[in-house]
């Protein structure tokens, strides 16, 4: 780990005056955590998000680079908490950054595929500090999703500095998927695929929840190109996806027919918005003529 | 503007009472399967639990899982159901990668309201294990019993072009269900907190898994036999709300070679196996000579991740049972109207006259008996409460029993 707090200033003075650094060997990132509410039917949800501007946007910023070389990042930490900062089973911080504060480092070079950044701490976890990190991934189609699950109670009692009981069951009542539920995951971009026939695509899935999650195909069948938990499914050829806590994986998608396809989690609560279905984790595939 | 359009018709997809999008343009074939909502799962402790599911419109009753479609790998497949029930249902697939037109889903494809008849075309290009359900408000549909295993056989007894030889197939599909939901399907709502507390391997559990202790009498249990050097093909799919462990004994040498209906790149031994809801995997396992011995069943809550329930399925070496009683002999009785309140007609499907019949109920309690030298005849049930009943027959060494629920 290396923590380049001489550069700090420099590099956030010249990102904030909108000046990026030419540099080939390395790509670079800034992050800010934003606090903000999430609206869902009947609830709001206060919660935090990785955003790559100072303005609260609902989704976490999904991350690009290259193979095989170092991501340095900037983290400015909005929130009124201190949070770690890790890659999953890759790269971990080490040190918390305090409220206000602002941290650069050097991610070490990754393999090709996905991955999930997060912040592990308690209040990061809960309120949704949990994002993709795209690493050599070149299609010209590529879409992201980042799942979560959201029990309002307890991020209500977590962002009020409660802490969690263990008798307590889990009883999530949204599932999301880039902080959207359906219907309304037909409006994110990033989501939401549309494709031409013949066409290729990867598809970067992160599972930010407190849960494994599952989701099914309708249509296709996609391939495994990477996994950061069940390695020994790349190259597996499914149309139902298991996503462990934690887990990030690509998936390569061949347009090979016409046609309208839902994508959706197979645990069946999860196709509700609080209760109510349909809703949810579910998504869709557009693929054109 | 284009977004805003497509989010208005994305928003309707799931609805169910939406016109068809798509229409099928094919002569339908007559109904296979029919859809009911008025079906009794007899539970492991006795227990009159409703379900909603498929049948055989020969058998006019429906059952949990629904019935085994089998095909061959290349087949040209046109699967009718009729909907003889007052909700919309459909059929999804799973798996097969069927076009939009024939993918069950409401408004992409079509709904089938009650009383008339969906039919699907699709060629089963690859061989494997796969799934349908109906996929109207699926949570719920699901967890009434909506559901069944589709098995693509390749020719020549292997698995696919290329991969191994096997003795015979072992279907087994898990699912689960919460006893409330079913009692009162119409307050189940909400559904993000279904907790399922009844777990069944195809339709049974816990004793019920036994030879002769199905709660149905002489129906057989699932025991699964397979002569030594030889291997069996455990289908393994799941429709349940759990995540499914299964606990494989090493003495069966277990390969994986198959999931979600594609061979795996690398074929792997495997002693235990997480299947999560909509997954399937083919595995073939060969007991050893007088093995005789268990496959665990656990049933894991997905959201706490906390172990709820345990099913066994014996496997024993075929070898083993020479010397049992003999399996029943198969049905030959039909039944009509199946569900029925007040009368049932009754035809020996072979000729036989009925002879002595029995009717009994779900405990295996004799209910009424009595006897017909013809080969059909019609019996008042309007005195019974509903429930699920055998009728039995016997003329000579023939004997056959078939189920009826009222």
């Amino acid at each position: 780990m290396k923590i380049y707090n001489m550069r700090n200033h420099i590099r956030l003075g010249l990102i904030i005056l909108g000046v990026t650094l030419n540099m080939n060997v390395f790509a670079q990132d800034t992050l800010w955590i934003n606090t903000g509410d999430w609206h869902q039917s009947q609830d709001t949800m206060s919660v935090l998000r990785f955003n790559d501007t100072p303005v609260f946007d609902t989704s976490n910023v999904a991350l690009n680079t290259s193979a095989d070389a170092s991501l340095f990042l900037t983290v400015i930490n909005m929130d009124t908490e201190p949070h770690d900062f890790g890659v999953d089973g890759i790269w971990s911080l080490g040190v918390d950054i305090l409220p206000n504060d602002t941290t650069t480092f050097e991610i070490p070079p990754m393999a090709m595929g996905t991955y999930r950044y997060f912040s592990s701490d308690l209040r990061g976890m809960y309120l949704g500090l949990s994002g993709v990190l795209k690493v050599g991934l070149n299609m010209p189609h590529q879409f992201h999703w980042n799942l979560a699950d959201f029990m309002p109670e307890r991020m209500d009692s977590i962002s009020s500095g409660g802490e969690l009981l263990d008798d307590e069951p889990y009883v999530p009542r949204y599932f999301s998927i880039n902080a959207y539920t359906y219907p309304h995951t037909a409006l994110d971009a990033n989501g939401y695929v549309s494709m031409a026939l013949g066409d290729t695509c990867t598809i970067s899935i992160v599972n930010s929840g407190m849960m494994d999650h599952v989701l099914h195909f309708h249509g296709f069948h996609v391939e495994y190109l990477s996994s950061t938990i069940q390695t020994s499914r790349i190259g597996w050829s499914k149309d139902t996806t298991p996503l462990l806590q934690g887990e990030a994986v690509t998936l390569l998608l061949i347009a090979n027919q016409e046609g309208m396809y839902p994508v959706h989690n197979h645990n069946l609560i999860a196709v509700t918005n609080s209760g109510f279905y349909p809703g949810g984790m579910i998504t869709l595939i557009n693929i054109t003529p | 503007m284009r977004v805003c359009i497509t989010f208005l018709f994305v928003a309707s997809l799931f609805c169910h009472n939406a016109a068809p999008s798509v229409a099928q343009t094919f002569s339908p074939p007559p109904p296979l399967l029919f859809t009911g909502m008025d079906g009794i799962l007899i539970s492991d402790g006795g227990m009159e639990i409703p379900i909603w599911g498929y049948g055989l419109t020969s058998d006019g009753y429906i059952t949990v899982p629904g019935p085994l479609l089998e095909y061959e790998t290349g087949d040209e497949v046109n699967l009718a159901f009729v909907n003889n029930s007052a909700e919309s249902h459909t059929i999804h697939l799973h798996g097969l990668d069927v076009n939009q037109a024939n993918d069950g889903v409401p408004t992409t494809s079509f709904i089938v309201v009650q009383d008339e008849v969906g039919a699907y075309a699709f060629t089963a290009s690859e061989p494997g294990t796969f799934l349908y359900h109906c996929h109207v408000t699926t949570t719920l549909h699901l967890t009434m019993g909506m559901y069944g295993m589709i098995l693509v056989r390749h020719p020549g007894g292997v698995l696919f072009e290329g991969g191994p030889a096997y003795y015979s197939d072992a279907p087994l599909l898990f699912s689960d269900l919460e006893i409330a939901t079913n009692l009162d399907p119409v307050q189940s709502y909400p559904f993000h907190d279904i907790r399922p507390d009844y777990f069944m391997v195809n339709g049974r559990s816990g004793s019920q898994l036994e030879t002769g202790s199905t709660g149905i009498p002489g129906e057989p249990g699932t025991i699964l036999s397979c002569p030594n050097g030889e291997s069996l093909a455990l289908r393994l799919g799941s429709m349940a709300y759990t995540l499914t462990k299964l606990i494989i004994p090493s003495e069966l040498d277990a390969m994986c070679y198959m999931s979600d209906g594609r061979p795996v790149p690398t074929p792997f031994g495997v002693e235990e196996l997480d299947i999560y809801p909509g997954e399937r995997f083919t595995v073939l396992i060969s007991p050893d000579a007088e093995y005789d011995g268990t496959i665990e069943v656990q049933s894991w809550d997905m959201v706490n991740q906390e172990y709820v329930h345990s099913n066994f399925v014996r496997i024993r070496d075929a070898a083993l049972n020479i010397g049992d009683p003999q399996s029943p002999e198969p049905l030959s009785l039909s039944i009509s109207p199946n569900p029925s309140r007040d009368f049932i007609s009754v035809n020996s499907n072979d000729g036989r006259d009925l002879a002595d019949w029995t009717i009994y109920d779900a405990a295996g309690k004799m209910i009424r008996s009595g006897h017909s030298n013809s080969p059909s005849m019609r019996i008042d049930i309007s005195f019974l409460e509903s429930g699920a009943y055998i009728l039995e027959s016997i003329n000579g060494d023939h004997k056959s029993r078939t189920r009826f629920v009222r």
